[in-house]
């Protein structure tokens, strides 16, 4: 009798087991209501539009934007360099500045390659061999911290105006952008 | 009978990974900027787009499982998609396109900000930044702002209260002079019916940017929707009507919804189009809106031998037995539903999907007419009000030179594609 009754617990506990399973693994009524030509929900896919909500790009990612679209690549042509000149003038840095700035924003680029690289060769070695995803945590905050450490840079070396009216410059640039959240 | 045990345990521990890779296996990372400058000739004018970024990845993705960033730029049709290095999932991309235009008086207008909308101001430039996966398709769209002429979209309010205000939002696009745009409310139709923007009182203002605009209904209109509200600029004495709306004045007892805009547009996965739409109150506060409903009207094709259904194609349309094939097809939503984050405001989105796709391809082409409306207890005994115009929506299959298929679905301006079909 007492056997009975555990090995009636452990049925019940399986028949609980796999009510469980079975109601985990069963969609919602709003997943399993036929598909429409036209549905309507409240839960739409995130993409930030900055021309729409500025304030919802963080200044990180408007700096690492800015940073990445403002310099251009060791070894660069004229014409890239040109046009590198002609964003930057858009900043309204001081003419004597520029040249500053663009030092600043090439170095930025130089060890932002480096860690791009560096970050998918890890994370390609490790998809082929494991297919598994590599964390990018780490290479997040390198990159976060190199866009600070340039910022920083920019900061101690910008005369006071010249600061300003990059800053404003990139926050303006806000508008330019789109993100996935 | 730990035997059975581990079997369930591990069973649970199955279903779970495969839920897990059914569900979201790749969350993206992206962003996308666009660049515009002038060289020091002020001759030469450069845009740039470009997008950079990574996934994060759940466990279980093909070794061979590629992301291919694409960077699209075109000016007035000419251009397309530059596509960079095609690397692992978890990698990060980056792509870049640019293009250079003549700096003179014909573009300068839409480029920084000319002074003739009439003659200049007619190049467009459209971009995106797109991800391709190859195991899930596209994860990203990211395309920047377009640039055309000057124009003005008003949101929806069918009905302003008599002796009471409403709400119409003048979305302003492409002003970046800024050009004066003068709102003029007018009795097109009809003997009575009369409305003024609040704050001035009167029946003219100007704006330059996007504004909600307060209207303040003083007279009944005679006839439904004869109120007309106009947005023209004059540059050098010429005057360009750049968007215009009606609605009627009538006294309204309770709340009804008003300032019906489209907010978002999104490109999903599977050719999947979203649209999101917000609306207010007429009382100013939404949750007197208990008594309402906003919902669509979408009118298919007619085909005689199936009355009330319309059923795609197919080839190249499946039609799976759980798809919704009404004709009309209706939906609503309560008009007191609120949209998450970053919205968080009265809204629904709206998808426009399809059934699947069913080879061997063969092409169709097909428009389906749509109108959002509001129905309130308290107005009109519940009839449908129509808060928008007609939208058309038109979904085609075509076949592209390479033999390969598409299906494009395009609604108020905005499309999206699955190229080649599977």
């Amino acid at each position: 009798m007492i056997r009975y009754a555990v090995i009636r617990s452990y049925v019940i506990f399986l028949a609980v087991l796999v009510t469980f399973i079975a109601l985990a693994l069963t969609p919602g009524k709003s997943a399993s209501a036929s598909q429409k030509q036209d549905d309507m929900a409240n839960m739409p896919t995130e993409v930030i539009d900055g021309a729409k909500n500025p304030e919802l790009i963080s200044d990180s990612d408007a700096y690492h934007m800015f940073f990445l679209t403002h310099s251009v690549l060791a070894g660069a042509g004229q014409k890239e360099l040109n046009e590198q000149q002609n964003l930057i003038r858009q900043t309204r840095v001081s003419g004597s500045e520029n040249a500053f700035v663009a030092m600043t924003l090439n170095d930025f680029r130089v060890q932002y390659e480096e860690l791009v690289a560096d970050y998918n060769a890890k994370a390609t070695e490790r998809q082929t061999t494991t297919g598994l995803g590599y964390d990018p945590t780490e290479f997040v905050k390198s990159r976060d911290a190199l866009v600070l450490a340039t910022r920083n840079k920019l900061r101690d070396g910008l005369g006071t105006v010249s600061l300003a009216n990059l800053e404003g410059r990139v926050q303006a640039f806000k508008s330019n952008m789109k993100i996935s959240r | 009978m730990k035997t059975y045990l581990s079997y369930f345990v591990g069973l649970l521990l199955c279903l779970c990974a495969t839920a897990t890779a059914r569900g979201q296996i790749m969350t993206p990372h992206y962003a996308t900027a666009l660049t515009q400058t002038i060289d020091s000739t002020g001759t030469v004018g450069t845009i740039t787009v470009t997008i950079s970024g990574y996934a994060t990845v759940a466990p279980g993705v093909p070794p061979s499982t590629r992301h291919t960033p694409g960077a699209l730029l075109t000016i007035d049709g000419v251009g397309g998609y530059v596509y960079g290095t095609p690397v692992c999932a978890s990698c990060n991309v980056y792509a870049t396109k640019s293009m250079t235009v003549p700096f003179d008086d014909q573009y300068d207008s839409c480029f920084l900000g000319g002074d003739d909308p009439t003659t200049g101001c007619y190049f467009a430039v459209n971009t995106n930044g797109q991800v391709l996966c190859t195991i899930a398709g596209n994860l990203f769209n990211g395309g920047t702002n377009d640039y055309h002429s000057v124009a003005v979209s008003f949101s929806g309010t069918p009905v302003v209260p008599v002796q009471a205000t409403a709400t119409i939002t003048a979305t302003v696009t492409n002003n970046p002079v800024p050009l004066t745009i003068t709102l003029t409310i007018a009795t097109a139709t009809g003997t009575t019916g009369s409305a003024v923007f609040l704050g001035n009182n009167q029946n003219t203002m100007t704006i330059t940017k996007t504004t909600p605009l307060l209207i303040q209904g003083t007279k009944a209109s005679s006839v439904p929707g004869n109120i007309s509200l106009t947005a023209k600029v004059t540059v050098d004495s010429h005057v360009t009507t750049i968007g215009s709306t009606s609605f009627t004045v009538a006294a309204v007892t309770g709340a009804i919804p008003t300032n019906f805009i489209q907010v978002g547009v999104t490109q999903l996965s599977n050719g999947v189009l979203q649209f999101v739409y917000e609306w207010d109150s007429s009382t100013g506060h939404t949750s007197d809106l208990a008594g309402c409903s906003v919902g669509e009207i979408v009118n298919y094709p007619v085909q005689s031998q199936n009355p009330g259904f319309y059923y795609w194609k197919s080839p190249p349309y499946q039609l799976p037995v759980e798809f919704d094939f009404r004709n009309p097809f209706t939906s609503s939503i309560p008009a007191t539903n609120v949209l998450v984050a970053p919205f968080n405001h009265t809204g629904f989105a709206d998808n426009q999907n399809n059934p699947g796709f069913l080879s061997p391809y063969k092409a169709d082409n097909f428009v389906a007419s749509q109108d959002y409306g509001f129905q309130c207890s308290n107005y009109k005994n519940n009839t449908f009000t129509n808060l928008s115009v007609p939208i058309i929506i038109q979904r085609a299959v075509t076949q592209n030179s390479n033999a390969t298929w598409m299906y494009m679905v395009t609604k108020s301006g905005s499309s999206n594609s699955v190229n080649p079909l599977p």
